[in-house]
This record gives structure tokens, C-alpha cells and sequence, in this order.
């Protein structure tokens, strides 16, 4: 507490909040979308952001003092510049899309103006961010990959054929417009009869966008090129990857298991754990219970 | 100590300079772990060394491989919360912070909707586990350094902070407390004022703790300087948390992709200009004040309400696949999760782990360095190997 009494942060009114439509008990008017509201700290009652400052910062209803806190970096609330009242989606504001509220239209309260809530020195180009815009860039940059798209909730995945995938990958990384130089996770699925896929989470730390490359292969044995040579923490992924799944990341510089062990025989022990043919054991019960016979 | 007579191009070189390029050493393999009371857990670095100096490092995972993703997709019932429960084993130091991210993937996948006060309190729980997180490196990075008592001091406040977690979520380490769409059960009446009195024991212990060792100049000159990766190249290893801010990217998913109501609060994040082992101890001691700052704001702003939305006991998301990271106390941590519509259990939950991407740095860090500063250096990764090894 920094001591100076209650305080309240400034809330953007979505079409699912609480608050929207229950008049302001300042001025009596309702709350609507987009209007920056606080809420009482101790009766909860929502007020326009003008109307709680207008009242000496305090509520019109019990009189209880609050200082507001300006959200800060994320751009202004509606008293600079004016977000996006709709709850349709608008370009700037769809992507990267908060996991936490998937009922809800894509948060109103990113304004439109570049500010993503980062602190003042993240390399940032506003607008280069929603899904549409990003499947754009992919289509035009693998345009001789056969690339196929897909959405996986909030992101965009690409599909590229697994003997090309380190070329499309390098690409993905250095062309202009895509710059996914961070590689947020690699993993593979076991889809049995349809093969095993890959998929690597891509993020792009200057442009502050994010895809989903994958790629399928055919089975257990089956084999894509490395991308340690496009991103270098694909090293201990792709090894864990391998022994999990019984695949090969060709040209890995070293293709040894990571977590599991080889035997005598050089087989990895105990198995390709992750495949759904790899079942785990039940529990068997002791072979013999109580104490042994007395002779 | 002078060499009696020195070869020609080492007349000028400084003492030690001299006594190290003439002395003839020979490579030698030391093994250190994975039983080692300073490699964070059961790591092994099998080291090979030129009198002190680490020439190569090569390390070995594993030995805490529970099969935590084979484990998340063999629940029959309930499967989706026995997945949220061998995560809660994984890193065992950000317990509420990896739940949320898990339940974010079910809730995202599944279009579920929190009330306010659950995301209320999941967000002081997830601040405190991060302040605990930090208080656990602080105990161990000082032990690291050949500081003994700080641990004592960082452990008397997550004592705290660990009982009221066991008022929450019914145990100290392991609370299994959030579910899709909220939380199991509220928390106890006297929750708010606990976190107030845990906040005004934080804001003293914090202050201890710099005073300590942050001056130190022993500690200082421990950590200074060591262990620096740039900034490109810790973008290409895929780092995160602490280790990439130090390098003065403001990375922090909380504020690059806000989740759950984090655009609420006013913190900031702290970042370094050198890269170093100080620079990340630094920043942690500042993220724990930040932390505070966001319960405090949460704990004044805590809504009544219900806190559990509308989910199926029986929880079968739609098909389809999810990734949601947030940020851990190590870094960016992900749940990729994939479900194919049919099972009471994921069809497939990977889980990236921070540890797991920022432990392929050390051989950037320790090679070259002497075999006291590869310690240190493992020590600022702030390694759980639960969370490695999965």
C-alpha cells in the first residue's frame, strides 16, 4: 500500500461486463461499451472513470475515496484516444488475443494506437498483428511450399511438406515482414494411422506476432530436417522430441537421447514413451502376499 | 608468487597472466551431480577442466523424468484435472502459476468463461507463488555464492506465504485448486486480511534481503560480469524470464500478451543492461517488489462473487488444439494441448517449460569461466529440475 488511501484501477466496459448498461450514479447515465468505468472499492459501484474524478475521486453513493491507477503503457484510456467502441473485431486489436476470456469479442481495451502494454523499449510495429494479416505474410513468403492453413484458436498454423521444412523455416525467420526469430516451443503429436506431427510455436519478438508451423510425417522412423541451424534452442527440443516419438531430426549435431537412456544395445530405454502404442503398465499386484513360509 | 624468468612475451604481462600461460596443465573430466548440493537438484555437468578453468560442459538430464506428459494423457474419469495434477509436481516452486497456464489451455480450448473474483484470486495466488519462487532462488543463488543466511531468512517468509496457501488449497506445495472455469472451492473469510499481513511482512523481508547481500562485496565480485549472454543470442536459444530481461529485452508475457486481467494492474517489468549473473539476481529482487505491488492492487480490488463459472464436471473440450503461455517465475512457460473431442483426457499436453529452454545456456556461460563461477552461473539460471525433466 503506498498509503494514500484505497485505489482503484481504470476498467475498460466490455459487452460482457458487469457493469454495462447500469447507469453511472453520478450523472445517471448508463455505462456503455467502451467507456472507461471504476468500480467502489467498497460498494462495487461502478461510475464513469469523468464522473469518479468529477466527485473528488469519490463514490457518489457512500462517498468512499479512491485514487484511480492509469494503466500504464498500454496506451491511453478513452480520455486521449478513443478505443474501438464496437465488440467486433478490429485489425489492431484482434492478435495476440488474451487465452483467458475465449467468450468474450477480443479485448477493446489494446487501443489501436501501437500500445501493446510492453514496457517503452519492445521493438514494436502496430498493425502487423492479427491472424489475417500474418496468414497473409506466410502464404506470400511460402508461396512455393504448398503451404496448408489452419487456425488454432488465436493463431495461424502452416502446414509445409517435411522434406522442405528447414528451408520454409529459415524463411519464416529472416523475411521481412515475418522475422519469427523466437522459437516458443516444439513438439510433436502422435496421430497414429495419420502419422506423427511436429509443431513448432514461432513468435516474433520484433513484430510481436505468432504462427504455428508443423509438419506431418509418416510415422515412427520418419525423419525432417534440423532447425538448429534457424533457431539454436531447437537443440535439447528436438532430442527430446526424437526419443519421445522414435523420429529423426537429420543433421542435428547431437542426436542423442535427452531424458531417457540407451541400453546395451543402443536402444532407447524404456521406449518411445509418448507414442499411443506405448502403453503404461498397470500396477501389478505382488506375486505373494503375507510372509514367506516357515520352512 | 613470480616466475623465475619469464619467456620474452611475457615480460610485461601481468603476474597471474605469466603464471597461467606457463604452467602445462592437463585436461581433466570431473564429474559434478546429479547428488550435489549445488546443482539445484539432480543435474548432472560432467566438466571438463584445464586446472580450473571449465573447457567444455556437457550436461545430462533426466534424472527426474516422471512422464509427466504421458502421464496428463492417461487419466480415464477426470482426466483433465489429473493432468493439472502431475503439473503441480513438475516445477514445484510456481505450483498456481503453471495451474493457471494449464487451466487457461482448457478454458481457451473449451470457451469457457472465469467470473471476477476467481481471476481476482488467481492472481494473488500466482504473484505470491512467484514471490515465494523468488524468495527460494534468493535463499539458493546466496548459497551458490558461499552466502549461508539468506536462505534461512528467504525461507521464513515462503513459510508464510506457504501457510496461507494451505489455508487456500488444502496443502502447502501441491493445492490442485484451480478448475475450468474458476476455482474448487472459495477461499477462507479471513483470506484478504492474511494477504494484507503477508504483504507487510514482504515489504521488511525484501528490504532485508538487500540488505544482505545485494551490497555485498564479495557478492559482488562473484557475480559481476559473469555469465553474460547477448541479447541476439539469447533471442536464438529461445531464453526467457529473468534470463532475457537481464539482456534488456522487456519480454514478459504478462505484458506482451496480457492474460487473464494482468492489463489491470500496474506493475512494470525490469530489465538489465549487461547480461550478467548480478543483473538477474538484481531483477528478481525487483520483480518481487513488482509482485507485491500487483497483490496489493488485487487485494483492494477483490470483487465478491461466485468463483466458478459454468464448466462440465465432465470435461470434454470440442476438438482441437490450444497453446497458451504465461509467464512463470522462470520464464515463459507454455501448455500446448490437444484434444480430439472424444476422451475425459487430453489427447495430447506438452508442456514448455522455461528451465528447460534457458539450462541450454549454460555452456555459454561457464565456458571459459572458472569451475566456481559454472555454479553460479547454473545458480542464476534458477533451475527446477522438476520443470526440466517433466
Amino acid at each position: 500500500m503506498s498509503g494514500e488511501g484505497a485505489a482503484i484501477s481504470l476498467r475498460a466496459t466490455l459487452a460482457n461486463s458487469k457493469w454495462t448498461g447500469t447507469g453511472c450514479p453520478h450523472c445517471q447515465q448508463p455505462i456503455n461499451v467502451g467507456d472507461p468505468a471504476v468500480l467502489c472499492p467498497s460498494c462495487f459501484t461502478p461510475h464513469h472513470a469523468t464522473c469518479w474524478r468529477a466527485n473528488e475521486n469519490r463514490c457518489a453513493k457512500d462517498g468512499t475515496g479512491a485514487r484511480v491507477i492509469e494503466p500504464r503503457g498500454r496506451g491511453a484510456p478513452a480520455a486521449e484516444a478513443a478505443p474501438p467502441a464496437a465488440p467486433a473485431p478490429k485489425p489492431a486489436a484482434a492478435a495476440p488475443a488474451a487465452p483467458a476470456k475465449p467468450a468474450a469479442p477480443p479485448k477493446p481495451a489494446v487501443p489501436a494506437a501501437g500500445g501493446r502494454g510492453a514496457g517503452p523499449n519492445i521493438r514494436e510495429a502496430p498493425g502487423l498483428r492479427t491472424m489475417d494479416g500474418v496468414k497473409s505474410r506466410i502464404a506470400a513468403a511460402l508461396d512455393g511450399f504448398d503451404p496448408a492453413f489452419g487456425v488454432a484458436v488465436d493463431e495461424v498454423t502452416v502446414t509445409i511438406d517435411a522434406a522442405r521444412l528447414p528451408d520454409a523455416a529459415r524463411i519464416l525467420k529472416e523475411r521481412d515482414g515475418l522475422k519469427f526469430d523466437y522459437l516458443r516451443c516444439l513438439s510433436g503429436v502422435d496421430y497414429q494411422a495419420d502419422g506423427i506431427e511436429v509443431a513448432y510455436h514461432l513468435f516474433s519478438t520484433r513484430l510481436s506476432q505468432k504462427c504455428v508451423l508443423k509438419t506431418r510425417l509418416s510415422g515412427e522412423g520418419a525423419g525432417v530436417g534440423t532447425v538448429t541451424g534457424v533457431w539454436a534452442g531447437a537443440n535439447w527440443h528436438e532430442r527430446e522430441t526424437a526419443e519421445m516419438f522414435n523420429i529423426r531430426f537429420d543433421g542435428h549435431p547431437y542426436p542423442e537421447p535427452l531424458l531417457l537412456e540407451r541400453d546395451e544395445t543402443g536402444r532407447v530405454v524404456p521406449g518411445p514413451i509418448l507414442l499411443k502404442r506405448f502403453k503404461l503398465r498397470p500396477k501389478e499386484p505382488p506375486a505373494q502376499f503375507g510372509f514367506p513360509e516357515e520352512e | 608468487m613470480a616466475v623465475a624468468n619469464p619467456p620474452h612475451d611475457l615480460v610485461d604481462a601481468p603476474p597471474g597472466e605469466a603464471i597461467e600461460r606457463n604452467l602445462e596443465t592437463v585436461e581433466m573430466t570431473v564429474n559434478m551431480g546429479p547428488q550435489h548440493p549445488s546443482t539445484h537438484g539432480v543435474f548432472r555437468m560432467v566438466l571438463t577442466l584445464e586446472g580450473e578453468r571449465v573447457r567444455n560442459v556437457q550436461s545430462h538430464i533426466g534424472y527426474l523424468h516422471r512422464g509427466a506428459e504421458k502421464l496428463g494423457e492417461s487419466g480415464d474419469l477426470e482426466g483433465y484435472r489429473k493432468a493439472m495434477i502431475t503439473l503441480d509436481r513438475t516445477d514445484y516452486l510456481s505450483t498456481f502459476l503453471n495451474e493457471h497456464a494449464y487451466i487457461l489451455a482448457v478454458e481457451k480450448l473449451a470457451n469457457i468463461a472465469v467470473p471476477e473474483r476467481a481471476e481476482y484470486i488467481r492472481i494473488i495466488l500466482g504473484e505470491l507463488t512467484r514471490i515465494s519462487s523468488h524468495c527460494m532462488f534468493y535463499g539458493a543463488f546466496g548459497a551458490d555464492s558461499g552466502a549461508t543466511t539468506p536462505f534461512m531468512y528467504a525461507f521464513a517468509l515462503r513459510e508464510d506465504i506457504q501457510s496461507l496457501f494451505e489455508a487456500v488449497g488444502g496443502a502447502r506445495m501441491f493445492p490442485n485448486y484451480y478448475r475450468a472455469g474458476g476455482l474448487r472451492e472459495d477461499v477462507p473469510r479471513d483470506f484478504a486480511d492474511r494477504v494484507r499481513q503477508i504483504i507487510e511482512t514482504c515489504k521488511r523481508s525484501f528490504d532485508e534481503f538487500d540488505a544482505l547481500i545485494s551490497g555485498n562485496e564479495i557478492f559482488l565480485s562473484r557475480t559481476r560480469g559473469l555469465g553474460v549472454i547477448g541479447q541476439e543470442r539469447a533471442i536464438d536459444l529461445g531464453l526467457s524470464g529473468p534470463m532475457l530481461r537481464a539482456t534488456g529485452l522487456p519480454y514478459d508475457v504478462r505484458k506482451m500478451e496480457p492474460y487473464s486481467i494482468y492489463d489491470r494492474f500496474d506493475f512494470d517489468v525490469p530489465i538489465g543492461t549487461r547480461g550478467d549473473c548480478y543483473d538477474r539476481y538484481l531483477l528478481r529482487q525487483e520483480e518481487l517488489r513488482q509482485s507485491l505491488r500487483i497483490v496489493e492492487q488485487a487485494v483492494r480490488d477483490l470483487p465478491g462473487g461466485p468463483t466458478i463459472g459454468n464448466a462440465p464436471k465432465a470435461l470434454r473440450p470440442p476438438k482441437g488444439e490450444a497453446y497458451v503461455r504465461i509467464e512463470n517465475a522462470r520464464g515463459d512457460f507454455g501448455v500446448y494441448l490437444v484434444s480430439d473431442g472424444k476422451s475425459s483426457a487430453p489427447y495430447r499436453v506438452k508442456y514448455r517449460s522455461p528451465c528447460f529452454c534457458n539450462l541450454q545456456s549454460l555452456n555459454d556461460m561457464a565456458i571459459g569461466a572458472y569451475i566456481a563461477d559454472a555454479v553460479v552461473a547454473l545458480g542464476s539460471v534458477d533451475i527446477v529440475l522438476g520443470e526440466v525433466d517433466r
